[in-house]
């Protein structure tokens, strides 16, 4: 049963959101136009807070994140739905208990949809494959493999500044080789067109082979950005590095950091994102995170719009007719 | 005891006999294939349509899983017989491996199955890499000849080194998985899907390095070695090359390996999760191709059986291995296009990897055990998880249309199993 499968369920609606990999260009699409309805907040049929009501969430993070987590909840609360949030102690999966189990013992409090983010890529797949009962998840980060929901946001964030994408130059720069951000990423402005998306990292943290995902590679910051629409700057992850990739940070900030002045290489117009949280004056600098050419916080906004349609969309899909 | 097998298709690889005759078997060892003067046999089996080969011989398998229990083995042994395996080496695990219980499970095991076992003796303590093994109890008390740390690196070259040498000092056989300590710490291989998933690859060049460190201490220490379960088409080509200067190194490869690549795993079904790893398309026709160069001579089981708890989580959460004794034969025999290439297929299963494990079986010559397995080569079925005799239903192969079917299992001449017929 491959993802793609999984993710709809037999009238082809969509049932959970796992990866951007393996979902149908429709039902992205129709996120998108959910979430302009959202961001407008006009030409809704219901309103909005009755959306979700009576619908009870849960957000199930294996892996500490308050901004994502909170992104959800406010999110399912402007619906009207129930959000319970579920830490799991790392210490009480020390005690025993199974993730499989753990999904279970939910499954059986009658809950309508669980937000999942685990340390384990394919996490939210297998927790899908355990499923007994009609519940339906979202993948919110499973270990590097992938992001949809921000990889959503930033597809519809790009759309909205920019919408000819099938002219874009689109670069994404940093730790590729564990960003699951990037993944979704990629796979979403694949999906729609975006006609060229570069990759730039020092050659220890990009993923071998991805040439064969269409994108074009680059360790050097200067040749990557030239000419880009869009830079996306994903966070150095400090807490993921697992032996030495790199030999300092400020080797890292003086070859790959984003400055004003590099970011002259750059289209005039050019829009410049990250996933956040940043990380001050390492991969972006101060002057560029504070400037015009940031959208930064543009992307919380629509992170909240792009989660109310993901919900609504998942658990009430009539609504996008 | 007089037995005759009539009827069938007698396939011995180590003679490259391949011929319609009876065999005949006396007091439990191979008699001939022409009739001798005065035969009368006790109890005679109608092998028509079959083929009658000598008994498979397995080079690694697990037959206990802590996990699983002790219970469990003399499950995973009548397993084995059932598949047509008459020889079987048991793999150590990296727990319960203290010489003394070693030699318990063994002795116990061999006074409830009838299956030959070859134990082969961890290298170091709980194979964890750091203090050498009492080799010498498990090599008088069992009869081990073969040492192996298996699929854990010793990082200690000077250590691993001392181990070489005082293994070889007591006539051991060295059971390689070359490997590197530090590139080996990865989920799958290193590749397309491994960037895709977003997991740590194990890169081919792990087992590169490994294979050019082994091949070094080998020629330092003189220390007779197999390499274990070549995984990289590159390691295929570096013992071809290797050959003229280490030309008594014999090398296997497990069976799913040859069916099995990394877009199996993409579906990160820990079915597919196996150390080592399943890697490319190319490197698994590299694997073909040493089959077919004969720098490959056997082909084994590398059975490991897992419950279901050890499986059940996502994909780097879970225990490596498949449950394979069942798929051995029938993987084995679906190499095999036209019966020149039979005859070679049955010799990766029998007298070859009896040779590299120093037993006399594997073979139909006179005076040889009675170890055969009688099967139906035809018989075309589907291999489903219900009909499957191990504890471990861990395995990527149910559902698959399989080939090859066990009808009866001698060892010493008497049977063992025979399929029933109702």
């Amino acid at each position: 049963m491959m993802t793609v499968n999984l993710q709809e369920d037999d009238k082809g609606n969509l049932k959970h959101l796992l990866s951007l990999e393996y979902i149908s260009k429709k039902h992205l699409l129709k996120i998108l136009d959910l979430t302009r309805l959202f961001v407008d907040q006009k030409n809704l049929k219901s309103e909005v807070s009755k959306i979700l009501a009576n619908k009870t969430i849960i957000n199930l993070f294996f892996e500490n994140s308050t901004r994502t987590r909170t992104s959800f909840e406010i999110a399912a609360k402007k619906l009207g739905a129930n959000v319970i949030n579920f830490n799991v102690d790392v210490s009480s999966t020390k005690k025993g208990e199974t993730l499989a189990d753990t999904i279970q013992n939910l499954e059986a409090m009658s809950a309508d949809l669980l937000i999942v983010r685990h340390p384990a890529s394919g996490a939210a797949e297998f927790i899908t494959k355990q499923l007994k009962t009609n519940i339906s998840i979202i993948n919110a980060g499973d270990g590097c493999h992938e992001h949809p929901s921000q990889g959503l946001l930033d597809l519809y964030t790009i759309r909205h500044h920019k919408p000819n994408l099938n002219e874009l130059c689109v670069t994404i720069v940093g730790d590729i080789m564990h960003s699951r951000v990037a993944r979704s990423q990629i796979h979403a402005f694949s999906l729609l067109g975006i006609s060229e998306i570069r990759l730039v990292a020092p050659s220890t943290l990009m993923p071998p082979f991805v040439e064969k995902w269409g994108v074009k590679v680059f360790d050097n910051l200067t040749a990557g950005i030239e000419n880009a629409d869009v830079i996306i700057m994903l966070r150095l992850q400090k807490e993921r590095m697992q032996g030495t990739f790199l030999p300092s940070l400020e080797e890292y900030k003086r070859l790959y950091g984003l400055t004003l002045d590099k970011l002259n290489h750059a289209k005039k117009d050019v829009i410049v994102m990250h996933p956040g949280p940043i990380n001050r004056d390492l991969e972006i600098t101060s002057e560029v995170a504070d400037s015009n050419y940031s959208i930064i916080l543009q992307q919380v906004f629509f992170g909240t719009a792009v989660r109310m349609a993901i919900m609504a969309y998942l658990l009430v899909p009539e609504i996008s007719v | 005891m007089k037995i005759l097998i009539t009827g069938g298709r007698i396939i011995d690889p180590c003679q490259k006999l391949d011929v319609k005759a009876d065999l005949y078997i006396a007091d439990g060892k191979i008699v001939s294939i022409t009739s001798p003067d005065d035969f009368h046999p006790d109890h005679t089996i109608n092998a028509k349509n079959l083929i009658v080969s000598p008994g498979l011989i397995d080079l690694s398998a697990t037959v206990f899983n802590p996990l699983l229990g002790s219970e469990s083995i003399e499950k995973e042994l009548g397993c084995a017989v059932k598949s047509g395996i008459t020889t079987l080496a048991w793999m150590p695990v990296n727990s319960h491996t203290s010489p003394a219980m070693l030699i318990s499970m063994v002795t116990k095991a061999k006074s409830k199955s009838p299956i030959n076992i070859v134990p082969i003796a961890p290298l170091t303590v709980n194979m964890e890499g750091k203090q050498l093994n009492e080799l010498n109890s498990l090599k008088e008390e069992i009869s081990c000849g073969i040492v192996t740390n298996g699929v854990y690196p010793i990082m200690d070259t000077a250590l691993k080194r001392r181990c070489y040498q005082y293994a070889n000092m007591l006539g051991f056989k060295v059971f390689i998985f070359p490997q590197d300590p530090w590139l080996t710490k990865g989920f799958l291989h290193e590749g397309e899907v491994s960037s895709r998933l977003g997991l740590l690859g194990i890169p081919s060049c792990s087992e590169t390095l490994g294979a050019y460190q082994e091949l070094e201490l080998i020629a330092d220490t003189g220390i007779a070695a197999h390499f274990c379960r070549l995984s990289s088409s590159k390691t295929v080509e570096i013992l071809q090359n290797a050959k003229p200067t280490f030309p008594t190194i014999t090398a296997d490869v497990a069976a799913y390996q040859l069916y099995l690549n990394e877009i199996d795993v993409s579906t990160f079904n820990a079915n597919f999760n196996v150390l080592p790893p399943l890697r490319s398309e190319s490197d698994r026709r590299g694997l073909l191709a040493g089959i077919d160069s004969k720098l490959i001579s056997a082909v084994c089981s590398y059975h490991i059986p897992q419950p279901s708890i050890a499986k059940n989580s996502p994909f780097s959460e879970t225990e490596a291995g498949i449950s394979a004794l069942e798929t051995l034969l029938p993987l084995v025999l679906d190499l095999s296009k036209d019966d020149q290439s039979l005859i070679h297929a049955l010799s990766l299963i029998t007298h070859k990897p009896a040779t590299i494990l120093g037993s006399h079986a594997g073979k139909l010559t006179s005076g040889s055990p009675a170890d055969i397995c009688i099967f139906d080569p035809n018989y075309s079925y589907t291999f489903k998880k219900e009909n499957s005799c191990s504890s471990g239903k861990n395995t990527p192969f149910y559902n698959w249309d399989l080939r090859g079917r066990v009808e009866y299992t001698l060892i010493d001449g008497k049977t063992v199993y025979q399929r029933s017929r109702n």
